[in-house]
């Protein structure tokens, strides 16, 4: 059974272990490949923040909101372990302001110690009137990628530079399942007009005195589109940016002046940062993830796809959930062909 | 008396926050820190300085309240401003945890830190041992950022620093027409007070960039302070004990006390070794005294005693013995009444 993971981000490396992990032990013949043109540290995981935090408001698709909090779950059992920093993984506390009152999130009860901010704490933030403090994740897109490269490589699993240019031509090459990760690009392989990047830039600085992550929102403006800032375990990001579809890959003049102003307006105590790093990435916008499966057939044979990609900016949130669900797709592949001899323990 | 000539004995927080507040509210005088030690080499630098206050039992309550949130609301703004970084104040939060539930459940300063709330069933699970505790956000006030920040600030208002150990009050008379004693346990030689006493107090300083959050055992034993360029993990509190150096032991034990609470420090590095000696005693001693000797009269204004909670209480108690040292220079100022014969 030759498995194909075409993408190396944190969903095609995620799914990648998470289905060895499931069907190894029952299944001798598994053998998992990764294939993609981009690595850590050049992949769209590795430009974002790594907050645990889904959107506000509540999911167009009902499942996404179980796979977030099956991430969390997952991610908060790694919390204890001596290996959370090895795994780009932290405890963090923070702010979401509003202009106005606004519902709870859905996610309320996923994260710990979720309540509204008193009116002290919204006097460090003139510009707001409401929020919420709650304690979240922090899971570094670099740190996290390379810790899942070596668990990978553990277990045998190879990685190929490649640039795939069609799922024919993967499966011409023997591939069996195909487990398509490829986030943005996606649209390459198989049109999809639902899919769009959300330009995101962000700017990294040295300001360790920064504990909490603060998070302003405009609903005129829209999400990811007001000033946040995210302390990470070396590093703070500091963005504010998503503009659907914009392909360009290069820093932007006005994008920084934006996020710099939006943010020490936030946080004075920036004013004398020093920047580190900018970064600019593309977030698989989509109305929701797509999640399926689909038979396609080049020549005689069928060839198994099991699509993954389109988590806008919410993928390391929902990670996890989405690679227990494409496993226990898998795991339907395997039945329907008589290859599962005894269910997984996984599921 | 035009200009009064006021003696700041000791340079820790005390002695450099009195400074300040002396020269903010005293009119038409010269202030002169002295002290045989500075920062880095003070007590105050080998704090953590979380502003979670003690319980001084011989001090009121609502002294100490108000000390604590004078404290509290100084450094806040700082923390919020452009000079955060270059005074070395951070908002952080965290949690102080139990193993068995305490007495008070919340303390007196529960209103003063922000959003102090009990710690919901889901947050304790990060604490399998503990079965309460408190969810809340303070300051921290990093010493060896902070005392030369308060250092230029002293010297920007026109005040001197000497370096001098000074063995006796009167030394610093006739020079000085007031003193302000900040010298801690210095106290003991120079005020001859035998109730203040060291309590040892042992950390670790480490590099573990990814903690975020404070942990505090209401014990008060063990404890994992994240700052600006370290964490400090304590530690120890020995009454009586005098020795500045670290102990191997006890840094084996502090460690392995911390990584019960936070596994994921067997992962810190570059561990530093530190000591400093607490300047404990029931009550902090902050009260003008009229030294008499041969006709000679030296005012002096105590400031000392703060213990485990110099930091959270330094501004309150400062501004304090600034009033008191307004006392003590409008009485030199205002002639002596003329005797009737």
């Amino acid at each position: 059974m030759r498995v194909v993971v075409i993408g190396a981000g944190v969903i095609g490396l995620s799914t990648a272990l998470c289905i060895h992990e499931c069907y190894r032990p029952v299944l001798q013949s598994l053998d998992v490949k990764v294939y993609a043109d981009r690595f850590t540290p050049l992949t769209s995981t590795d430009v974002a923040a790594g907050l645990w935090q889904p959107y506000i408001s509540d999911p167009s698709h009902p499942q996404e909101a179980l796979w977030n909090q099956q991430t969390f779950n997952y991610l908060l059992s790694h919390i204890n372990s001596p290996n959370a920093a090895n795994m780009g993984l932290a405890l963090v506390s923070g702010y979401n302001l509003f202009r106005e009152a606004v519902p709870d999130p859905y996610w309320k009860d996923i994260v710990l110690g979720f309540r509204k901010l008193t009116p002290r704490e919204l006097d460090n933030f003139p510009d707001y009137s409401y929020g919420w403090f709650n304690t979240s994740l922090i899971l570094e897109g670099r740190r996290y990628l390379q810790w899942l490269t070596e668990r990978l490589t553990e277990r045998g699993v190879k990685f190929f530079l490649r640039k795939v240019e069609s799922f024919e031509e993967v499966a011409r090459g023997g591939a069996d399942v195909i487990i398509n990760c490829t986030g943005v690009w996606a649209g390459a392989l198989q049109p999809d007009p639902l899919l769009q990047p959300g330009r995101g830039q962000i700017i990294k600085v040295d300001a360790p005195w920064i504990k909490h992550f603060i998070i302003t929102h405009d609903p005129e403006r829209g999400i990811y589109k007001s000033p946040y800032i995210i302390p990470g375990i070396q590093a703070v990001t500091l963005g504010g940016i998503f503009q659907l579809g914009n392909w360009s890959e290069t820093n932007n003049i006005q994008d920084h002046n934006t996020i710099w102003e939006g943010c020490c307006r936030l946080e004075p105590t920036l004013k004398d940062a020093e920047i580190v790093g900018e970064w600019t990435g593309f977030r698989p916008a989509r109305p929701q993830v797509r999640l399926e499966r689909e038979q396609l057939h080049f020549g005689s044979s069928n060839t198994e796809v099991i699509h993954n990609y389109g988590h806008g900016g919410y993928g390391l949130t929902i990670h996890w959930g989405c690679a227990l669900e494409v496993a226990k797709l898998f795991g339907e592949v395997l039945e329907e062909r008589n290859l599962l001899k005894m269910p997984p323990s996984h599921l | 008396m035009d200009r009064v000539r006021i003696a700041v004995v000791g340079a820790g927080v005390m002695g450099l926050s009195t400074a300040v507040c002396i020269s903010k509210l005293v009119p038409r005088c010269s202030i002169t820190v002295i002290s045989d030690k500075f920062t880095p080499e003070t007590t105050s630098d080998v704090a953590a300085g979380m502003l979670i206050p003690p319980t001084y039992p011989d001090t009121p309550l609502h002294k100490q309240k108000q000390w604590f949130k004078e404290t509290f609301d100084h450094l806040f703004a700082i923390a919020n401003s452009t000079e955060a970084e270059d005074a070395g104040v951070l908002l952080v939060s965290g949690w102080q945890i139990f193993r068995s539930i305490p007495a008070e459940e919340v303390p007196f300063w529960a209103d003063v830190v922000l959003g102090f709330r009990k710690m919901t069933k889901d947050e304790l699970k990060k604490f399998p041992q503990h079965v309460f505790g408190q969810a809340f956000t303070t300051l921290k006030c990093e010493g060896p950022v902070y005392l030369p920040w308060l250092e230029k600030r002293v010297k920007g208002s026109g005040g001197l620093i000497l370096t001098q150990r000074i063995e006796d009050l009167w030394e610093l008379h006739p020079s000085f027409d007031i003193v302000v004693n900040c010298s801690g346990l210095g106290s003991r030689q120079l005020a001859g007070d035998a109730k203040i006493f060291p309590v040892r107090g042992q950390v670790l300083k480490v590099q573990a960039p990814w903690l975020k959050h404070f942990i505090r055992d209401g014990s008060g034993l063990t404890y994992i302070y994240p700052g600006i360029s370290n964490v400090t993990l304590g530690g120890t509190r020995q009454k009586g004990d005098w020795n500045l150096s670290p102990d191997a032991e006890i840094s084996k034990d502090i460690f392995s006390r911390c990584c019960v609470l936070e596994p994921s420090l067997r992962g810190a590095c570059d561990i530093r070794e530190k000591v400093g000696l607490r300047p404990s005693r029931s009550g902090v001693r902050l009260e003008k005294e009229l030294l008499v000797r041969d006709g000679r009269r030296l005012p002096v204004v105590h400031h000392y005693g703060h213990g485990s909670g110099g930091i959270a209480t330094h501004w309150g108690t400062a501004l304090e013995a600034a009033r008191l040292v307004s006392e003590c220079a409008q009485a030199l100022r205002t002639p002596a009444p003329k005797s009737k014969l």
